[in-house]
């Protein structure tokens, strides 16, 4: 099955968002690793445990930049950049390109529906048919 | 001619018959429940009213409180502004303090970075990325003194938003004690603690959580040291707002608030307590979300099964035992990032609904707090909204204006119904300490999130920007950054560790330790470490150590 991690960064206490989209994602066939709050070193370890096919990070306390920088990072040292990172939480726009530079495969904030992230998951379907991951 | 005048008379009378018939059909195929699931009446007649009936009304100011606690209600005890705030260090806080007090703010409603919430010092390499964020970064008494630096704390209320017990017992101490160390009496500070255990081990989630019972525990400590010490302060607000804003709906927010103030009241009266001694002061806190009559109901319904409960239940003697008091903030959730400026609107309806509900206090959320905390220019907004109701609309001349309206008459019952067959489910699984050991409250509110969600995302709820009415394009709007305070934060925290007896800290921190080991009542100790310059971390990490880990069961 397809395995997606689920975590937040840093303290942020909202987990409405994380658990919503964790039963979004089971009621698509993945199988969701949900850990709660985690520090970026935390996160990447979490993934080398797990090896998702996705990562889902929620923020919610506006330390998204700082936090996502340092997991990226880490997540490129360890050679794992090829799994997609995706982004949930109140994101300001301004932010967005920033975090997309870093290497964040999707955004979407409060009120997107999650189209975005269907949208996503859909593209990566097609890509995992060609062998891609 | 006439024939003709007739015949297209007729055809016009069938149309319009047909008409009305598609539109019957059209309205009977949507439903029209309220967020509760409620389900609403094209319009209410005395009939619908029969459980109905003066003596369940009563007056403004009198037994069973459903018209409000007060008997001219804002004529003579206007709600108080109290807009929340904090963000950064103590010092750029004490500045958004004062100048809300000097735009006519009549309360403060201090918010804690998140740090802070879960008792982690500043320099903690776990905190620093989130310093600042949300709230204000305090890890000692040195920060409260700034904080709240040239405030008249004796004479204006303030709201302490420390809504996890495990950080509430170290910073209301600090808050004690700065008031000790200025010179100003604890029998003239007037505020409010939230103090919810819930908030701590099942709405908000953290690395390393109290066991529930623990938390309870540290949070029913502050009820009694209040009881003793404190005597104009609200040692507990039940954060049914925060509750409401995980999830859940308004039967909910009340059932629970309720099934937790009957784990404290139960808890006191163990201690040897009587009712009297303490429910005067316990308070709650409640969401003004966009259901507008039904929110209405629910702050009445709230009153009466309060009433209820304390007279009945526990014979409680003194008015202010019987009646609840409680302040509303607008429903944050309800708030989109797209088209911001539409929050203005939603804000101001959720504030009218909580002034025609009898509200103590008020806080409206900033249009913006979707996407962060506040600008200066949203507060202001946030403020004058308020400002406009008391001052414009005339709502606030009579009390309980809609009392008597055959629909929120209705409403209430169903509502006051509804809830206390909630309470009992409580009840049923042991009350609401058990109800949270057991993972039944996540599941409440996980379901409740995904109803909410689910009915979001098929169109269902209509989110006006959001899901439907949208734009293609959304423009940017001016963002608040908090400013970076790492590096004030952990000189400050450098050189109190330096200037302090590190030996009588250690002391008092083992003091801590042993209240706990004991099952007394912490707060004496805590009272004693903060004074002597322990840091917020250093008395969380006793509690922690003693019963932290517990994992949410989600």
């Amino acid at each position: 099955m397809r395995k997606v991690l689920l975590g937040k960064l840093g303290l942020d206490a909202h987990w409405r968002g994380a658990a919503v989209v964790a039963k979004y994602l089971m009621e698509k066939g993945f199988e969701v690793v949900y850990v709660g709050n985690q520090t970026p070193e935390q996160l990447v370890e979490a993934a080398v445990q797990e090896d998702p096919c996705m990562i889902g990070v929620s923020m919610l306390s506006g330390s998204h930049i700082v936090l996502m920088s340092k997991f990226m990072q880490l997540l490129q040292d360890m050679e794992m950049k090829d799994i997609p990172v995706v982004l949930g939480g109140t994101i300001p726009k301004q932010d967005k390109v920033k975090l997309h530079e870093l290497g964040v495969a999707c955004i979407y904030t409060p009120g997107e529906s999650l189209d975005t992230l269907e949208d996503f998951i859909g593209d990566m379907f097609r890509l995992s048919a060609k062998g891609k991951r | 001619m006439s024939e003709n005048h007739l015949f297209s008379s007729s055809s016009l009378c069938l149309l319009q018959m047909q008409q009305e018939a598609l539109l019957k059909r059209k309205a009977k195929d949507r439903s029209f429940t309220s967020k509760s699931g409620i389900e609403i009446q094209p319009c209410y007649t005395p009939d619908d009213c029969k459980a109905f009936n003066h003596s369940q009304l009563g007056s403004p100011g009198s037994p069973p409180y459903t018209r409000g606690i007060y008997p001219l209600m804002y004529r003579t005890q206007p709600w108080t502004f109290r807009q929340l705030a904090g963000y950064g260090s103590a010092v750029d806080t004490n500045e958004r303090y004062r100048f809300l007090i000097a735009n006519g703010a009549t309360g403060i409603n201090g918010v804690f970075d998140y740090p802070t919430l879960r008792g982690y010092d500043s320099d903690n390499p776990v905190a620093e990325a989130d310093l600042g964020q949300g709230g204000v970064a305090i890890d000692s008494i040195e920060d409260m003194h700034l904080l709240f630096k040239d405030i008249p704390i004796n004479e204006v209320s303030v709201s302490l938003v420390v809504c996890n017990p495990v950080m509430a017992v170290p910073v209301f101490a600090m808050y004690l004690a700065m008031a000790e160390e200025r010179g100003i009496p604890w029998d003239c500070l007037g505020g409010t603690n939230q103090n919810d255990f819930l908030m701590e081990t099942a709405i908000t989630t953290a690395p390393d959580i109290l066991q529930p019972h623990f938390s309870f525990k540290l949070s029913t400590d502050i009820v009694e040291f209040c009881a003793g010490n404190v005597p104009r302060w609200h040692p507990i607000s039940y954060t049914g707002y925060n509750y409401r804003e995980s999830g859940v709906n308004a039967i909910q927010e009340v059932g629970m608030v309720i099934a937790n103030a009957i784990a404290t009241i139960e808890e006191m009266l163990r201690r040897g307590y009587s009712i009297d001694d303490f429910a005067p002061r316990l308070s709650v806190f409640f969401s003004a979300d966009s259901d507008f009559f039904e929110e209405v109901a629910k702050y009445r319904a709230a009153r009466r099964i309060w009433f209820k409960l304390l007279t009945e239940r526990y014979g409680a003697i003194k008015k202010n035992s019987q009646t609840l008091r409680f302040h509303v903030q607008t429903s944050g959730a309800s708030l989109t990032p797209q088209q911001p400026l539409n929050n203005i609107t939603r804000s101001a309806y959720q504030a009218l609904a909580a002034v025609l509900g009898g509200a103590q206090s008020i806080h409206v959320n900033g249009y913006d707090e979707a996407l962060a905390i506040p600008t200066e220019e949203a507060a202001i907004v946030a403020l004058r909204t308020q400002q406009i109701i008391l001052h414009e609309t005339n709502a606030a001349y009579t009390a309980d204006p809609l009392g008597g309206s055959y629909f929120v008459e209705t409403l209430t019952c169903e509502l006051e119904k509804k809830i206390e067959e909630f309470v009992s489910e409580i009840t049923a699984v042991g009350g609401m300490v058990a109800a949270v050991e057991t993972g039944m409250i996540h599941d409440v509110i996980t379901k409740a999130a995904n109803e909410h969600f689910k009915r979001v995302r098929s169109g269902e709820q209509k989110v006006v920007g959001s899901n439907c009415f949208k734009h293609d394009d959304e423009p940017e709007i001016e963002i608040f950054r908090a400013p970076d305070i790492l590096q004030k934060q952990k000189q400050k925290l450098s050189a109190l560790r330096q200037s302090r007896d590190a030996r009588v800290v250690d002391i008092c921190l083992e003091k801590i330790r042993n209240a706990c080991l004991e099952e007394r009542n912490v707060m004496p100790a805590v009272l004693e470490a903060v004074k002597n310059r322990a840091t917020l971390e250093e008395v969380c990490n006793v509690f922690r150590r003693y019963k932290g880990g517990w994992k949410l069961p989600l």
